[in-house]
Parts: C-alpha cells; structure tokens; sequence
C-alpha cells in the first residue's frame, strides 16, 4: 500500500518536473525573437559605441579600420579644433534653455493637473485639448509656429499687430532671446501634454480621507497641497522633472525647424551636432570613433542626471531622532519624582 | 430660533465648491483654447484661397465664400499626370507606423505574459537588465547602429531603389519594437492581476495559449490602448532616426514627417503657407483617429500603470 | 420656544435636528435625523452598508454638506462651520496618516498647523517667582546636582533647557534663567558648589528680585495687572488670552504623553508603512486624542483590522473613551460592536433612522422588525404564524396557542391607529407621505424605489437625453415616480382594513437564545414541546447553533455542547410565549 502511494507521488513528481520543463522551453522560445531584436538592434551598436570610440573607422574599406587609442578624445577635448569648439559650445544654449523649461513645464502641468481634478463641467473635453498637441509632430508645429511667427510676411502674429519682429532670426547667445521664447512656447505647448495627463492620473490616485483629515486638523488650501498633495506626486514629479532635463540635453527638432535661412545650421544642442554629422556621408564617416566620442560624453551626462535623481528620491534610512529624544523625557522624567521633594532628604 | 435659520445659506465648503468650479473652468477653457489655437489656425488656413492668404491682418479662417480646397488636391496629381509624392509619403507613414505599433503591441504582450505568468530560470536577471536598460543612454549607439545600416546595405549591394526601400522600412520598423518602456508598462499592469484568476483559469484546465487570449488581453485593454497611442504618435513623428536612415536618398523614400520637417520645415516654408498647412492638416489625421479612439480608455491605462513610477 | 426647551434641557451637549441629506444626484442619503447626545455619551451608529450612517457622521464632521436641518454644539449653530472649528476629531477607516511623516510628526501635525488660545502669561515674572521657590525647596547642591544627571546623559538632539524643565517638573521659561544663572557661575565655582552653597543662593535670589523688580516696575509703568498665576489681566479683571502657535516643548511633551497613552513610543521614528494595521489605528487615534476636543468622530475605525485586532482596540476604545471622558459617534456596520460598546444605540436602514436606545432597549424591544432582525448573533428566528382575533389565539397546524389576555386590545389598538395614519396619507399624498412609505419599505427590505438615477451615458446619449428633455415636460415623470409609492399606500391601507376581524398571518419572531433546546432522550417526556431532527448542527465550542425547520423556516436555536450531538439525534424545542415578539407584516412594525 505505501509503496503504491509513493509510486504515485513518483509519478505525479515526474508530470510535474516535465510540465516545469515544458514550460521553461516554451519561455525562452517565446522569449527569443525579443531577445534576438534587442542585442542585434539595440545592445551590439550601444556596445560597438564604446569600441569605436577608440578606432579610427574607415568606411571605404572597413578592414583598414585601425586603433586609434585615446586620439578622438584628445580631439574632443581640444578646443582648437572647430568642431570640437562648436560640440561644447552647443551645451550652453541648451543648459539655459533646459533650465527654464522645465520649472515651466512643470508648473504648467501640475497647476493645469491640479484644475482638471477639481472636474468642472467639460473637464474631459480640455483634458483632451491640452493633451492634444503632445501628440502632433515636431515638423507640424514647425510649419504652424513657423507660420505664427514669421516675418512681417507671412507671420500671423507680425500681421495682426502690425509689427516687424524677427522672432526666429537670432543666432545662440547674440540676439537668439526671441528664437528661444518661440522654442520654449513649442517646447512647452508640446511637451506639457505628457506631464499633464500623467499627473492627473496621479492626483486622482490620492486618498480623499487624506485631505479631508487634513481639512479636520486645520490646514488650508495650501496646506493640503503641501502636505497631501505634493507628497503624494513626490516620486512622479521627481520623475518627470528629470525625464525633461534629460529630454531636454537631446533637443534637436525644435531648433531644427524653427529657424530661418541664416540660422539653419546653428547647433543649439549636442544632439543636433551629433545628427549633423552622422547624416554628413562619407565626408564625416571616417570620424565615427570621434562622434561616438561625443555620444558617449553626451550619454555619460545624461546617465549621471538620471543617477542623481535616482539617488535624491531614494528612501531614506531614518534615524531615530524621536525615539532616543522620548526615551530621554521619560528617563528624566521618572528621575523628576527625586525632585519633587524638599532638599534636605 | 429656528426661524432665523429656515432660509438656508451656503456653506462654506459649498462657496469654496463652487469658487473651484468657476475658476477651474475658467483656467482651463483658456488653457484649452491656447493649446489648440495653433491646429485650429492650421485648419483655418489650409482651407485660404490666394487672396486670403496675402491679406493683411491675417484672420484665421478664411472669409466666408472664399474657402479652397485646392491645396489639398493640389499635392496628389503633378502637373505632368504622375502620382505626386505626398500619397507616397503618407503610404510609407501609414504602413510603416501600423507595423511598429502591431508588432510592438504583439512583443509587449508575449514577453510581459512570459514574465509575469511563466516560471523559467533567469527572470529576475532578464528583468533587471530591462529596467537597466531604461536608464542607459541609448545615444551612444546611434552611429554604431547607422555604421552597421550602411555596412549592411553595401554588402547586399542593395543600390536599386526597392532595395534600399525595403532595407530603410525594415530597419526603421525591427528595431522599435523592443522599446523596454513599453514592455514595463505592460509588465506592471500584468502584475495588478491576481493570481488567483490565472491560477483558476489553470486548473480549468485552460492552456497558456487560452489563458493569453481569453483573459490576460481582455483585462490588458486600456494599458494596450496607452501603448498604442504612445507607439504611433512615437513612430509616426519620429524623425531623427528616418532622417539618418533616408539621408542622401531620394524624397519619395521620405515619411510623411520628414518630409515636412525638410521640404515645408522652417526656411523651407516660404511662399508655400497654403500647401504645407493642407499637408500638416493631412498628417495629423491619422494620429487624431488614433486619439479619438484611445483617449478615454488612455487616461485610464496611465492611472493604472506604473507610469507614476 | 425653542431656545426655552434648550435651556430646560440642559443634559444635552450635541444637538442633530433634522438633519437631511440630499446628493447632487439627487439620491436621499439621510431623511430626518434626529438625536440629542448627552457629554461623555457613547454613540453608535449602526445599520446595513449604504443605510447613510457614514453620511450622518460626515455632516456632523463637517466633511459633507447640510442639505436641511441643524446641528448644535450647546446653543452654538455648527451647520456653517468649517470643519476645523467644529471642535471635532475625526478617525477614518483607512487612517489616513500621512504617508510622508512619521508617528512623531503624524500626531504632531494638527498642532504645528494650527493656533490655539492661550492666557497671555508673564514669563519673567513666572520664571523668577518659580525659581526662587525652586532654590529655597531644593537648595543649590541639588539643582546643581540636575545639572550633573542632565550633562551626563546629555544625547545629540538633547536641549537642557528642556531637559531641566522635565527633571525638575517647572516651567522651560523657568528651566532657561536657570541654566542662564548657572552658567553664569565660572567653572570654579560649579565644582565647588558645595562648599559655597549658601553664598550662591544668595546671590541668585538678589538677582532675581532685581529682575522681578524692573519687570514689575515696567508692568506698573504700563499699567498692566497680573493675576496669581502671572496670567496678564484686561481691564475688567478677567485674564487676557491670545491665539498663538504652540511651542516646540509643548507639542514635544504633548506628543509623547499621547503616545505613552496608546503605547506608540517604540515607534515614533517609524514611517506609517512600516506599522502594522493595529499600529496605524492607535496612530490615527493618537492624531484625534492630541487635539484635546470634547467629540469624537470614528468611521468604522476598525473595519481594515482583522478579527483578533479588533476584539483589543474594541475595548481599548471604549478604555480610551472611559478616560478621556470625549462624546463619541461610532459608525460601524457590525452589530457586534455596537452592543458592546455603545452607551446609546442608533439603527439606520435607507437612511432612516428605525430606532434610537440603549444596547438592552435594542435588543430586548426592537421597534420594528428591521431591528430585531438587524441586532443579534445570530439573527431572530422569523415566522409567519395565523392570528385568530376571535379567540385571541395564534393557530399552528390546527393546534391553538393562546396569546396574552391584553395582546387583543393591543392589536385592535394597533390597527385602528395605522388604519387611521394610512387613510390619512392616502388623503393627502404630499412629500411627507411618500417618505412614510419609504420609511415603511425600509423596514421591510422589499426593494428599492429609486428616487432619482442620474443616468451618466457616453457623450451621444447624454447630449440625445439632454435634446428630448428639451422638448418634454417635465412634471409628467415625476408624477409618475410618485405613483409607485401611491399605489403601494392603497394596497397596505386595503391590507389593514382588512386585518380589524377574522383570522391574520402576523410575524412571529423568536431569539434563538430564548428558544429551550433540549436534546432528546428516549423515556422523557416532551409534551408540548416541538420534536424535530435538526437539519444542521454548527459546534462553536461551548454550544451548537442547531438549524432545524419550523413554519417552513429555518431557525436557529442554541444547544449547549455538554451532550454531543450527533447524527439522526432529535431535539425538543419548547418556548415561552413571554419571549415571542409580534410584527405586523404590512408595516414592520411591532406588535405591543
């Protein structure tokens, strides 16, 4: 009898041990033409990025491509080169306009975020229309915001008040003020839809109890944004805000459409450096190693803001600061009953 | 005593109620009308006459008895009777952003549904990598990525003009469908479902086939819909890797983005306000359906996925 | 008038008169609610989920809207007060603790934020008269000795004035001149303190009188009185107060003596997710009890908990309640919890309130058989038995069982006063009467008649209803939501005229505990008694619950498990006919 027993147990072990099999095999297959696309698509050229960066790539005949040590670097680093010059130049328009457009777009968004949750009549039908131009592409808004601020022309806005501003002209860090208001108006007409739907759907997610506890205990309006509200969002926004940052630092198609003739080749971002010379031909092909040089130097600070981030919103240890300061009163405290009496006993 | 409090006053909450309604529609209604002001300004113009578009002060639609649509047909004929290049770029969009988006939907399925529901050996490392691989600077492959492209293109010789087209459109496609993003959003909203219903549908005796599509998709829909809309308005906007792919090739291998962004973009635009608007107005309707058929079920997806990080 | 009855009453603390709530939608929540609650009383409301208790308790909170009716504090109008002025703490189902804040500061928070009134105190003046106290009782070598305790175990985040202030029980203005004239002394000095006590004594006293002196003179030179607490008075004698933001000692020693009461101190550095459910509520009640207001709100505080929890914080509450003496309005869906720790019941069903009274009142009359069926565990056995008004007698399977001699009188009574109101509301069908019926059907459970459903289609249909609504009157649907209830008035009033004469079904219903449940042996005798085999028996431990069948009811009565009971026992159920309760099956109500 026990031996049936186990025998059965055996073999119900042996079903399951080939059904664990099966499914493992089945897995990795289903896995694989994921797995394959990604490291042929994805991973080799990422990895390839951090060899070139020491060849010397010869694209007329690939097996003289030769090793070139830490020569591209060097010529990055030199600022004598011209291009090398214009690489770090184009980090500057970008920083500054990073920096405004992300306390902006972020504002933008929560305080439109923060409206729509309070779900007035037609709140669904804005939501949509806010949302809406995240959704167009850049070259659309190039041609309509082109259109609205064009020359005396063409330029709807030039038109109706009768002026002649040259909005899109300006060359980086000379008389650019105009072309970076209409970049950032593109930037945040596009960009704040993304943030803005997110964070409607992280305000609703709220606990009601929450505020209403807060209403109990007194606080404001503005107390329970600070206190509920924004705690609440912490790690989105912490989130968001960087993912612009960073979006940012890639900038390249708004100044590539909103321009004008004079401007058009202007880098106003390491990105849009990169991409002109990659789309160079064979003129530049023989620089490869140098423009993975700067990709890879343009990756290291983007993967650093990404890490200092990370590194902000990370759960902190606390201390025990209330409880040492507790177990002190009530030290002292028990203590207190030595003093109560007179002096002398 | 009773008598002083018959007619009954608001409250406080219901004044402050109130206040927010009226201010947050308000805010909102303006907010809604800037941001739509530009495509509706686009719309308006596509449909100018020549007079119109010349007048000065602009207005935004055209004067009444005076709306054209002769810049929309304009761009299908040539002059000379060929079939012009903008059906051909739409063509290219249109297919090539459908491809993404199914195969992209198809991959975050399969491989969320492995990771989430099947039990193999190495998960916990392949998920690592993936959430990895989220915060790697993928810019340090682009030229690697476009040398590789080219290698490959010479050694098929592929020099006719089918040939690099099919080579561009499977290059621009294959890749994007890996997006890891994507395949965590799917993954986490994967996560939300219980057990329990897998596990029962199991011992029903349903196979993982059944269990996939009778279950797990159905339940999946609204977080599908949210990768829909972010995978097409991704694909057909890009324009960065097409521009690298197409460089130096002729314009009817364009998509319809690049197209716009290099023949209507900027300096380009000038004297051709009345075309470029009708191409503009022509290229966002694709998204727009999408977005008409998706928004209600997105906003949904997004709340219940792990987008808030 | 009514102000005169105020005053005649003057038990009443928290004054609920009818109170209505109405949503946006439309749908009733709360028809007339009516309650007066006596200081230190412990309120619970209770009743089936959607019955509006919550509702209830969220307009008295504040939280939701009036859409009639009052609330009092005393004679105080509280209807359009914001919450935080109602002198109310609330405590939710999920707690709602700050996620961000640990236990420390989630119990802190509503002091940080707020002001509180407070007597305009002298702290000079206080200070030295303290002190000088303090050196003449205890004598310099044992003050400096608190210097001594207090340095030695002095901690980073140690402050010791405040140190001081807890040693040696005085005030922190006190504990900081002080450790000013402490410190004052050189170092010398302070090693040899106890050689030199008496000259240091001295010569703090004189420095404290000087002080005291200027202070005083300044005082005078001002005009300003003080009274023997060195409380600044006004003009008229009476103390001066001001609103002001508590200190940081204050709400330290507040904190922890609230914690030391809910026995949280291990974890006042603990974020709210790494606390346990029970940790979370006593937190929760923690940020109520700090607050120091005279009512407590709880909504069903103890529903997230589970069974063995929640058993503790049931009388750790209702300690907690006995301590603090606060009035508590406890909403809860559990019966159970009711009867143990109300001092005063409230049943609701459908937003009506079905009865208001102590736990014995409740469960021993229960006024309607809502009630009876709510209160109890498990619930009072129902079934439906004929009344035979000519000989006063109720019948069962042609046997007779005589009902009480004054049972008859009581249903003629009965039945003429509801004819009488029925006939009236058919009269005169206005809102009050439709309320009754819905009152009626609240009682009964029949289903639901739908006041008003806001229907929320898709934006097609909302904007279709929106033109048809345009084009059509609308009085004609509302009268016909009204005929629903009409037509069921003229039926029960048909009903009730019908039962003045002849043979009656009534309800009939039984506790289980009063039910005698014997186990059968064979050679007793069971006259009168029922015999029947149990259709299923439930062990609890020290009893069965047996189900067995009765009128074509299940019912339940109580066996103890001395004897076991096993399969194909029979058992003798008998009971007595002081013990059965009467209901009128038209309306529900009981039967006296």
């Amino acid at each position: 009898m026990k031996y049936f027993e186990n025998s059965v147990r055996d073999e119900n072990l042996i079903a399951r041990k080939r059904q664990r099999a099966k499914e493992q095999v089945s897995a990795y297959a289903l896995l694989t033409p994921f797995i394959i696309i990604f490291i042929l698509f994805s991973l080799v050229p990422f990895i390839m990025g951090f060899v070139y960066v020491f060849l010397r790539y010869d694209p007329y005949d690939v097996g003289a491509t030769q090793f070139y040590g830490l020569k591209n670097f060097e010529m990055l680093f030199n600022s004598d080169i011209t291009m090398s010059k214009s690489f770090w130049e184009s980090f500057g328009p970008v920083t500054v306009y990073a920096l405004c457009t992300f306390p902006i777009g972020t504002i933008v968004a929560f305080v439109l975020a923060y409206f729509v949750n309070m779900c007035p009549p037609g709140y669904k039908f804005f939501r949509a229309c806010i949302y809406l131009p995240s959704l167009v592409s850049i070259s659309i808004a190039g041609i309509v915001f082109c259109n609205i601020f064009g020359p005396s022309g063409s330029g709807l806005l030039n038109s109706w008040f009768g002026t002649d501003i040259d909005w899109l002209g300006g060359l980086p860090f000379k008389d650019d003020f105009l072309r970076w208001v209409v970049i950032l108006i593109v930037c945040v007409w596009m960009g704040v839809g993304g943030n803005f739907v997110i964070y409607s759907g992280v305000l609703r997610d709220i606990p009601k109890s929450l505020y209403e506890a807060c209403e109990m205990d007194g606080g404001g309006r503005l107390r329970k944004i600070l206190h509920v509200t924004l705690p609440g969002m912490k790690s989105t926004l912490s989130l968001t805000m960087f993912g612009t940052v960073v979006g940012m630092l890639g900038l390249y198609g708004q100044p590539y459409v909103l321009n004008t003739i004079e401007n058009k080749d202007v880098f106003v971002g390491p990105m849009m450096w990169i991409q002109n010379y990659l789309m160079g031909g064979l003129t530049y092909a023989k620089l490869t190693g140098y423009i993975c040089a700067a990709a890879l130097v343009l990756g290291i600070i983007s993967a650093a803001l990404g890490l200092i981030q990370r590194i902000a919103m990370a759960d902190r240890v606390h201390g025990d600061k209330y409880g040492v300061a507790y177990a002190r009163f009530a030290q002292l405290k028990s203590q207190s009953e030595k003093y109560k009496g007179g002096a002398s006993q | 005593m009773r008598s002083v409090n018959t007619k009954k006053r608001l409250t406080k909450s219901q004044i402050t109620a109130r206040r927010e309604k009226i201010v947050s529609f308000i805010v909102l209604a303006i907010a809604a009308f800037l941001f739509v002001f530009p495509l509706i300004y686009m719309l308006g113009t596509s449909f100018k006459s020549e007079l119109d578009l010349q007048t000065h002060p602009e207005k935004i639609f055209p004067t009444p008895g005076q709306w054209t649509l002769k810049h929309y047909t304009g761009f299908f004929i040539t002059a000379s009777g060929e079939l012009d290049n903008m059906p051909k770029w739409m063509f290219n969009s249109i297919w090539s952003t459908a491809a993404t988006v199914g195969l992209t939907l198809l991959t975050d399925l399969i491989v969320a549904y492995v990771v989430v529901f099947l039990r193999w050996k190495g998960k916990k490392v392949f998920m690592k990598l993936l959430f990895a691989w989220m915060a790697a600077p993928t810019v340090i492959g682009t030229a690697p990525g476009l040398m590789i492209f080219q290698t490959v293109k010479n050694a098929l010789g592929a020099n006719t003009s089918a040939g690099t087209y099919m080579l561009v459109y499977f290059w621009l496609v294959v890749p994007g469908i890996t997006g890891v993003f994507n395949v965590i959003l799917m993954n986490n909203f994967f996560r939300t479902i219980p057990v329990d219903i897998i596990e029962s549908a199991k011992s029903d005796g349903a196979s993982h086939f059944k269990i996939f599509t009778k279950i797990v998709c159905p339940l999946a829909k609204s977080t599908m819909m949210v990768i829909v809309l972010f995978t097409f308005a991704a694909s057909w906007n890009n324009l960065q890797g097409p521009q690298l792919l197409m460089a130096g090739e002729g314009q009817a291998i364009q998509t319809i983005t690049v197209a716009l962004a290099e023949s209507y973009g900027g300096s380009s635009a000038w004297g051709a306000q009345g075309v470029s608007m009708a191409t503009a107005v022509f290229s966002l309707i694709p998204v727009l359906i999408i977005f008409i058929f998706t928004q209600n079920k997105m906003i949904e997806g997004l709340a219940s996925t792990g987008v808030k990080g | 008038m009514e102000t005169t009855e105020n005053n005649k009453n003057n038990q009443t603390f928290l004054s609920l008169r009818h109170l209505v709530k109405v949503y946006p939608n439309g749908e009733k929540a709360v028809y007339d609610f009516n309650l007066e609650i006596a200081k230190n009383e412990f309120i619970v409301i209770v009743g089936p989920s959607g019955c509006g208790k919550s509702t209830t308790l969220r307009m008295v909170a504040g939280l939701e809207d009036i859409t009639d009716g009052d609330i009092y504090l005393g004679d105080e109008l509280l209807n359009y007060k914001p919450c935080k002025d109602r002198h109310m703490a609330i405590v939710f189902q999920s707690y709602a603790l700050y996620p961000q804040m640990n236990v420390f500061q989630n119990i802190a928070f509503p002091l940080t934020i707020n002001k509180y009134p407070a007597p305009v105190v002298n702290e000079t003046l206080l200070s030295c008269a303290q002190l000088s106290g303090l050196i003449e009782r205890l004598g310099v070598v044992k003050i400096a000795e608190a210097f001594k305790t207090v340095n030695e175990t002095k901690s980073k985040f140690g402050n010791v004035s405040e140190d001081l202030a807890v040693l040696l029980d005085v005030e922190y203005c006190t504990a900081k001149l002080l450790v000013k004239l402490y410190n004052s002394l050189n170092g010398e000095t302070k090693t040899a303190v106890e050689s030199n006590a008496e000259q240091i004594a001295a010569e703090w006293n004189e420095k404290l009188a000087e002080t005291a002196q200027t202070e005083q003179a300044k005082l005078n030179a001002e005009n300003v009185k003080l009274n023997e607490k060195f409380h600044v008075l006004n003009g008229d004698g009476t103390e001066k107060s001001e609103t002001r933001k508590l200190t940081r000692y204050e709400i330290k020693t507040k904190v922890y003596e609230t914690a030391d009461k809910l026995d949280l101190t291990p974890y006042l550095d603990k974020l709210p997710k790494e606390l346990s459910g029970g940790q979370m509520q006593r937190v929760a009640l923690g940020r109520a009890i700090i607050k120091d207001v005279p009512i407590f709100l709880m909504d069903e505080p103890l529903s997230n908990l589970d069974a063995k929890l929640r058993l503790t914080m049931r009388s750790e509450i209702v300690k907690l309640h006995n301590r603090i003496n606060a009035t508590t309005i406890y909403v809860t869906h559990d019966q159970i919890e009711a009867m143990t720790m109300a001092s005063r019941i409230v049943v609701m069903s459908r937003g009506f309130v079905q009865q208001i009274g102590t736990p014995e009142d409740i469960y021993n009359n229960p006024s309607n058989v809502f009630v009876a069926r709510f209160i109890g565990s498990p619930s009072m056995n129902l079934f439906e038995m004929d009344y035979d008004l000519s000989k006063n007698a109720f019948t069962y399977g042609g046997f007779d069982i005589p009902a009480h001699k004054s049972f008859k009188t009581a249903y003629q009574k009965f039945y003429a006063e509801k004819c009488g109101i029925f006939e009236e509301i058919n009269a005169n069908f206005d809102l009050a009467a439709r309320e009754q019926i819905l009152k009626i059907l609240s009682v009964l459970g029949t289903s639901k008649v739908k006041t008003q459903t806001a229907k929320k289609g898709n934006i097609i249909t909302r904007t279709a209803d929106f033109f048809k609504n345009l084009f059509k009157k609308k009085d004609k649907e509302e009268v016909d939501v009204w005929l629903k209830e009409k037509t069921i008035a003229k039926e029960k009033l048909e009903e009730l005229r019908l039962r003045g004469s002849g043979v009656n079904k009534l309800f009939i219903g039984i506790r289980p505990e009063r039910l005698e449940v014997e186990k059968v042996v064979s050679g007793k005798n069971y006259d009168g008694c029922l015999v029947i085999e149990p259709t299923l028996t439930e062990l609890l431990g020290g009893e069965y619950n047996v189900h067995f069948e009765f009128c074509g009811r299940n019912m339940i009565g109580k066996l103890a498990a001395k004897h076991k009971l096993s399969a194909g026992d029979k058992i003798a159920v008998r009971f007595s006919a002081d013990d059965l309760y009467v209901f009128d099956p038209v309306t529900g109500d009981t039967i006296k």
